[in-house]
């Protein structure tokens, strides 16, 4: 049976409509925690794709959130940690997600070709890059400050959020020293044992999320 | 003196602005990191000498719309931090944080300083030091700045000091500096804050004290532990107690709670008056209770305390009295005989429910008030005193009050014979007040904080207590055979205990004086004259022609009358040093400021809380605390005695008290000085527990 494509377009729209309306106002009785399901979201990838965590399903997932202009972020970036990592974990087959939370306008925010060229400058490799600009995303997982990680076990149970590491500095050289939580979590995760350190406080810049 | 600065870029900064040029985030870019912060190093002496402690202060000014980060930075940020490069022998000791400021936006929670920080540091100076050297102190600051954005900054800092014997004068400029620097400091508490959790909440329970003269406060608490308290939330403060209670949103609901919440409390008065306190809150028990017993631990010891009185000094006469009515009853019908014991104790709980409700009340307005409170009223005071006189004038033959006293000679109407036990057991109540009696002490002030229908148990155990040995008397037929038939006799007991009751009624005009001073308590003196008149009056027209006792009760009526009137014109301006302060030992006078500078002066202190109208506190003082061997002790181990007057209403004693859970005079503690909680002595002292006390520090 042949559909009209407008047709299809239109209901693909309210569909997705309904579903963004659905989550923002789940968002206060849905809050992420810890060893709960890990709510699920939908949002905007750079390529202007629809990305859902449901796609992942009985994967392991893990959430960043990032901010360019954020020198705690910078940290992680310039001394090549964060690109390591999603290196390291996408190869292991762990799904990584880089989101942006912050408002337009707001430092932070970017357009999906600001967001491909904060890629190709920090050789970042994370599965996909998703745009938050309402911060649905964000306050659904309580994320206050970037960088802010969460890791999504294979179950999709939140097995952990919180700082990345536990040196809340902006100097490039405590990124050697300091105990790398979401390694942590990654390493337990992926060897099916529980969590040491389930929940921190992340450190750094606020999210500039939309008013309200 | 000042020493000029360095501030450096960092060099992460440069890489951050080429991130933003690139991105294109931010068209103007960032400002430079030195135009947001100037950072400066500023010592309190000129010189250093060895062997002090040389304070320092690193001087902070950050560009408007720009805040920095407290200890504790919130839900983002990052606390300003020195790393100190010091000669060998000098330690660094931690930032003295001055109290921050709450900072909200879009959700987002932080603990920092806009405008100008001064951030305190000690620097213990070593012994081995030569005069003439200069030693250079280097440290290197390192902050983020943060509007809508954050920049890391730094800075390199020094300070060059020329060594002397003794510090030089500081620069004025320098020394009014750290005066109002200091000035930012919170306090430590004291005064004692509890915590109580619950799902969503930790509630900060604030004394009255803390609140002090502050109208309408606000209340902000920053916490030093992170992801506790949700940092975007605004606290809620409302009344509990005399003092309040502080809401703080829990950061998630699985928080579980803390051994202590640690932090700086914050209360700011309408008028925009700040007081801000370094606490350190215990959790309070689930049950508010913090003598820490359960409601029928409380009930128990109510009621034994309760039978405990009708020994004590106060209740004494008034048990005389009942024992002789059962005297007179023994013989008299069983069932009469009952029903007066029940008419007794109904009086008896009666009252106490009063009592009880009267104090929930007072509690409920928010006002301090106490077991025993009745006696601070000088009024009261007096009344009691002319009551017990006229009942002793009356047992001593002057007139007779037919039953309502316990009257002798013939049959009473057993209606009159019920009103007067019901009456005995109120005129019990009334003077059994002063009296604490041990086991009451933790009872009453479980009482005062329990929900009202457990206040009032407590209340009613309390009056079943004294109520019970007279009750239990007027139960049994065993008194028949232990007494005598009436006769005679009867009639001697009966003027023989009217001299307790004049010893009651001297004791009551000693405390009577105490409130009010001599002068004032002169009216009251003539008020007994009147008083003795009017019984005298009312003798002797009792038996006589219809239109004299008419006549004879008019006069003794408006004597009465007239007494009344001289009490009533008593008003509680105690005398500025009230003779309860003296004593045996030397004491100063108490407060919890004085208490406070003490403990941290790390004095060994002892506290006698007590007033006048507490015979189980002059007791106590008699036999235990004034007692050669005490003294000698104090003196040895130079221990400073505070005592405390709670004769009159003194809310600074109440809350104190309440701290201990007690509701009440007498309280002793021993502080040894060495920190650490009190040590609370029994209610009834002897020499050797006090020694013992005090000889364990």
């Amino acid at each position: 049976m042949r559909v009209p494509g407008k047709t299809f377009a239109t209901a693909a729209i309210v569909a997705i409509g309904v579903f963004a309306v659905q989550h923002a106002t789940a968002v206060p009785s849905a809050t992420a925690r810890v060893g709960e399901p890990a709510p699920s979201f939908s949002a905007s990838d750079i390529a202007g794709k629809t990305a859902r965590l449901a796609d992942y399903t009985g994967r392991i997932v893990v959430l960043e959130w990032t901010n360019d202009g954020c020198p705690f972020v910078g940290k992680h970036y310039d001394s090549g940690n964060m690109q390591a990592l999603q290196q390291k974990y996408t190869a292991a087959g762990v799904v990584w997600l880089t989101i942006a939370s912050s408002a337009p306008g707001e430092q932070g925010y970017v357009t999906p070709a600001q967001a491909r060229a904060d890629l190709a400058r920090w050789r970042a490799a994370p599965t996909d890059f998703l745009l938050d600009p309402e911060g649905i995303v964000g306050r659904l997982y309580d994320a206050r400050a970037t960088p802010h990680m969460v890791v999504i076990d294979r179950a999709s149970r939140v097995a952990y959020m919180g700082a990345i590491d536990d040196k809340p500095s902006t100097r490039l050289a405590d990124v050697k020293t300091a105990h790398n939580y979401v390694v942590a979590a990654l390493d337990a995760t992926a060897a099916g044992q529980p969590v040491a350190v389930t929940s921190t406080r992340a450190y750094g810049c606020s999210i500039k999320y939309k008013e309200g | 003196m000042r020493i000029g600065t360095t501030l450096r870029r960092v060099s992460a900064l440069t890489g951050l602005v080429a991130a933003l040029s690139t991105s294109g985030a931010q068209a103007d870019g960032p400002p430079a990191a030195a135009d947001l912060v100037k950072a400066e190093l500023i010592a309190e002496a000129a010189s250093i000498a060895p062997e002090t402690t040389l304070w320092v202060d690193l001087h902070l000014a950050v560009k408007p719309g720009w805040h920095v980060y407290w200890r504790n930075p919130g839900d983002s940020g990052l606390p300003t931090a020195i790393d100190w490069n010091l000669p060998t022998g000098f330690s660094p000791g931690n930032i003295n944080w001055p109290v921050p400021e709450h900072f909200v936006q879009n959700g987002i929670g932080n603990y920092g300083y806009a405008g100008t920080v001064d951030l305190l540091v000690p620097i213990t100076v070593p012994k081995e030091l030569r005069v003439g050297q200069t030693a250079g102190l280097d440290a290197e600051a390192s902050w983020l700045v943060c509007s809508d954005i954050c920049i890391p900054g730094s800075a390199k800092l020094g300070l060059n000091l020329p060594v002397s014997a003794q510090p030089f004068a500081p620069d004025p400029n320098a020394v009014r500096l750290f005066v109002d620097a200091r000035q930012h400091l919170p306090l430590p508490a004291p005064f004692e804050t509890r915590f109580a959790s619950d799902t969503r909440d930790f509630r900060l329970l604030v004394p009255s004290s803390a609140v002090g003269e502050l109208r309408n406060p606000t209340g902000m608490f920053f916490p030093i532990k992170e992801s506790l308290i949700d940092a975007a939330a605004k606290p809620r403060i409302e009344r509990h107690g005399d003092g309040v209670a502080i809401l703080l949103s829990k950061a998630s609901t699985d928080i579980t709670s803390p051994a202590t919440l640690d932090g700086v409390l914050s209360l700011r008065g309408e008028d925009g008056a700040e007081r801000a306190f370094e606490i350190s809150a215990n959790p309070a028990p689930a049950v508010p209770v913090e003598s820490g017993i359960v409601w029928w631990q409380a009930l128990l010891l109510a009621f034994l305390g309760g039978v405990v009185l009708n020994a004590m000094p106060c209740v004494f006469p008034i048990l005389s009295l009942k024992l002789l009515s059962v005297a007179r009853q023994a013989h008299g019908r069983r069932s009469e005989r009952i029903s007066h014991g029940l008419a007794y104790t109904a009086g008896v709980l009666a009252s106490f429910a009063a009592l009880g409700i009267a104090l929930l009340a007072l509690r409920t307005g928010g006002q301090a008030a106490g077991w025993g409170f009745q006696l601070q009223s000088p009024v009261f005071v007096a009344v009691l005193a002319y009551l017990l006189f006229a009942m002793g004038l009356s047992l001593s033959g002057i007139a007779g009050f037919g039953g309502a006293f316990a009257g002798v000679g013939g049959r009473l109407a057993a209606r009159s014979g019920l009103a007067g036990a019901f009456f005995t057991g109120v005129l019990a109540t009334i003077v059994a007040t002063p009296c604490t009696a041990p086991f009451m002490g933790a009872a009453l002030g479980f009482a005062l904080i329990a929900p009202s229908p457990v206040a009032i148990g407590v209340f009613l155990a309390l009056g079943l207590g004294l109520a019970a040995p007279y009750l239990a008397a007027s139960l049994t037929d065993r008194w028949q055979r232990v007494l005598p038939k009436p006769g005679r006799w009867m009639d001697f007991v009966k003027q023989l205990l009217a001299f307790p009751l004049y010893g009651t009624v001297a004791w009551l005009l000693w405390v009577l004086v105490q409130e009010v001073g001599p002068s004032d308590a002169l009216g009251a003196f003539f008020g007994l004259v009147l008083v003795a008149f009017a019984v005298w009056i009312y003798g002797q027209t009792q038996l006589a022609a219809p239109g004299r006792r008419v006549l004879g009760m008019g006069l003794a009526a408006a004597g009465g009358a007239a007494a009344i009137f001289l009490a009533a014109s008593l008003t509680g301006a105690p005398p500025a040093n009230s003779a309860g302060l003296r004593g045996g030992l030397q004491y100063e006078p108490f407060t919890t400021q004085r208490l406070a500078v003490l403990e941290a002066a790390g004095e060994p202190v002892f506290v006698n809380l007590t007033a006048s109208w507490c015979v189980t506190c002059l007791i106590n003082e008699r036999v235990a605390l004034d007692s050669d061997a005490v003294r000698r002790a104090f003196a040895e181990r130079g221990i400073v005695a505070l005592k405390g007057d709670w004769t009159s209403q003194n809310p600074e004693i109440t809350q104190f008290l309440q701290r201990f859970g007690r509701s009440g005079v007498p309280l002793y503690l021993f502080y040894t000085g060495k920190g650490g909680e009190p040590v609370m002595l029994p209610q009834i002292l002897t020499a050797a527990n006090v020694l013992d006390a005090v000889g364990k520090s």
